[in-house]
């Protein structure tokens, strides 16, 4: 399988390197993804401040994706990033309760930029290792992802502790752009 | 305790082993034999600090079994960092490596031993043939800015380069002023100007804005005299070429040069 995706992915993308943001308020376990992604462990991390950035390999296919902070006073900075942006994982703490409407206020905003028109939207519901954590559907509900128009987007159950939900995600995001292309 | 010293010496000790992996090393004998020299010294801090058996067996390691990247945990206190500065020289040589892989791999290991808190403001440099010792991140940035030779310079390259020096303008625990603060302002600004890559252009662009305005807040809250420590006229004298040891963040962060 992954020969034949990676044959036709590489097809229609060449050997261009897909941009992936990864976005979400502080603490939502942005970094502790990447690495999760990259090396597949799970590392020590502190808030990031600038920028981290990885070449992240699946099926031979190669992605150079950005983790970026997300304390308030560093999101202002997303926007600088979102040019040439193919798609956007944006990571929800589902135990965090209360900023659940901070999450959506920032997701939507973002998803006002030109810039990001065409880019793919993957929500990850993260540490749904943890007790009280909201379900995908209840996050859904809350970020108000049934009212996207005209986005390539879908929602991922993930502990980036345990290393759940991820390969699942990155199987989906391979489909989801062959199919936009 | 140990802990988090032995922790920051696997990362040293990891990156340089890291150097040390690539092909290109071949070229460049003296840079492997400061890595060979740094890991050894490392391992005997290791064993000396005791009940790091497992670890040092951990740090010779083949770098495969490591895994491509060593982000750690930060420090807790001061006295438990690994003096980074004592193991700067493999990471300076390797950075005038002609070899952009080597380079990128030093420039992404300095950047995270910045970002972890792993170069503290206090820490003076330590390198052979340096004439005077000067602050190590004063010689950092300088190392980090170097690698920027103009438009012909490695894509990897400039990147790294950028991530680096938005690291080391924001960092709380190692901070930069003047002459230094200047040149990381004036490198990515450089690579903005000249870089070929969209994508370059597009992060000196992110980071001199977050950089311009983390500045401006220091120096705000330096005029509203917000900080405690704040002492108009207690100031020490301020030489640009480093040496400026204990400036507090009170001290001016931007005089041209
Ligand atoms: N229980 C649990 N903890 C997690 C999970 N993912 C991340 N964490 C923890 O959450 C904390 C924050 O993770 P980071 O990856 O640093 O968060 P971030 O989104 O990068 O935060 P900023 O850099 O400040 O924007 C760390 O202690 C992680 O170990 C998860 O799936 N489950
Ligand atoms: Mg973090
Ligand atoms: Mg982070
Ligand atoms: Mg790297
Ligand atoms: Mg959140």
């Amino acid at each position: 399988m992954g020969g034949f995706f990676s044959s036709l992915f590489s097809r229609l993308w060449g050997d261009k390197e897909l941009r992936i943001l990864i976005l979400g308020l502080d603490g939502a376990g942005k970094t502790t993804i990447l690495y999760r992604l990259q090396v597949g462990e799970v590392v020590t991390t502190i808030p990031t401040i600038g920028f981290n950035v990885e070449t992240v390999t699946y099926k031979n296919l190669k992605f150079q994706v950005w983790d970026l902070g997300g304390q308030t006073s560093i999101r202002p900075y997303w926007r600088c990033y979102y040019s040439n942006t193919d798609a956007i994982i944006y990571v929800v703490d589902s135990s965090d309760h209360e900023r659940m409407g901070i999450s959506k206020t920032e997701l939507v905003s973002m998803l006002e930029e030109e810039e990001l028109k065409n880019a793919v939207l993957m929500v990850f519901a993260n540490k749904q290792d943890l007790p009280g954590a909201l379900s995908p559907a209840q996050v859904s509900e809350q970020l108000g992802l049934s009212a996207l128009k005209d986005r390539t987007w879908s929602i991922f159950k993930t502990s980036a502790k345990k290393g759940e939900g991820l390969d699942e995600a990155m199987e989906w995001l391979v489909n989801a752009l062959n199919g936009s292309q | 305790s140990i802990e988090s010293a032995t922790s920051g010496a696997m990362f040293l000790s990891r990156a340089l082993q890291k150097i040390l992996a690539e092909k290109d090393i071949k070229k460049h004998p003296a840079l492997r034999e400061a890595c060979d020299a740094a890991i050894a010294a490392i391992n005997a801090e290791l064993q000396q600090n005791g009940g790091a058996a497992t670890d040092s067996a951990a740090a010779a390691a083949p770098v495969e079994e490591i895994g491509p990247n060593t982000p750690m945990p930060p420090p807790r206190t001061e006295d438990q960092l690994v003096d980074a500065s004592k193991y700067f020289t493999p990471f300076k040589l390797a950075c005038e490596a002609k070899s952009p892989r080597i380079v990128k791999t030093a420039l992404d290991c300095l950047q995270k031993l910045m970002a972890y808190g792993h170069i503290t403001d206090t820490m003076l440099a330590e390198v052979e043939g340096f004439p005077d010792a000067c602050r190590l991140v004063d010689l950092l940035v300088d190392t980090v800015c170097r690698c920027f030779v103009g438009d012909q310079t490695d894509e990897g390259v400039q990147l790294q380069i950028i991530k680096a020096l938005l690291t080391a303008v924001t960092s709380v625990t190692c901070e930069i002023h003047e002459g230094t603060l200047l040149k990381a302002v004036r490198t990515c600004y450089n690579i903005f100007l000249a870089s070929k890559n969209l994508i370059n252009q597009t992060t000196a662009k992110a980071t001199l804005t977050q950089m311009l305005s983390v500045i401006f807040q220091r120096m705000e809250s330096l005029s509203l005299g917000e900080n405690p420590e704040f002492n108009p006229t207690g100031r020490p004298g301020v030489s640009l070429a480093g040496g400026d040891r204990g400036q507090s963040s009170t001290d001016p962060i931007f005089t041209p040069d």
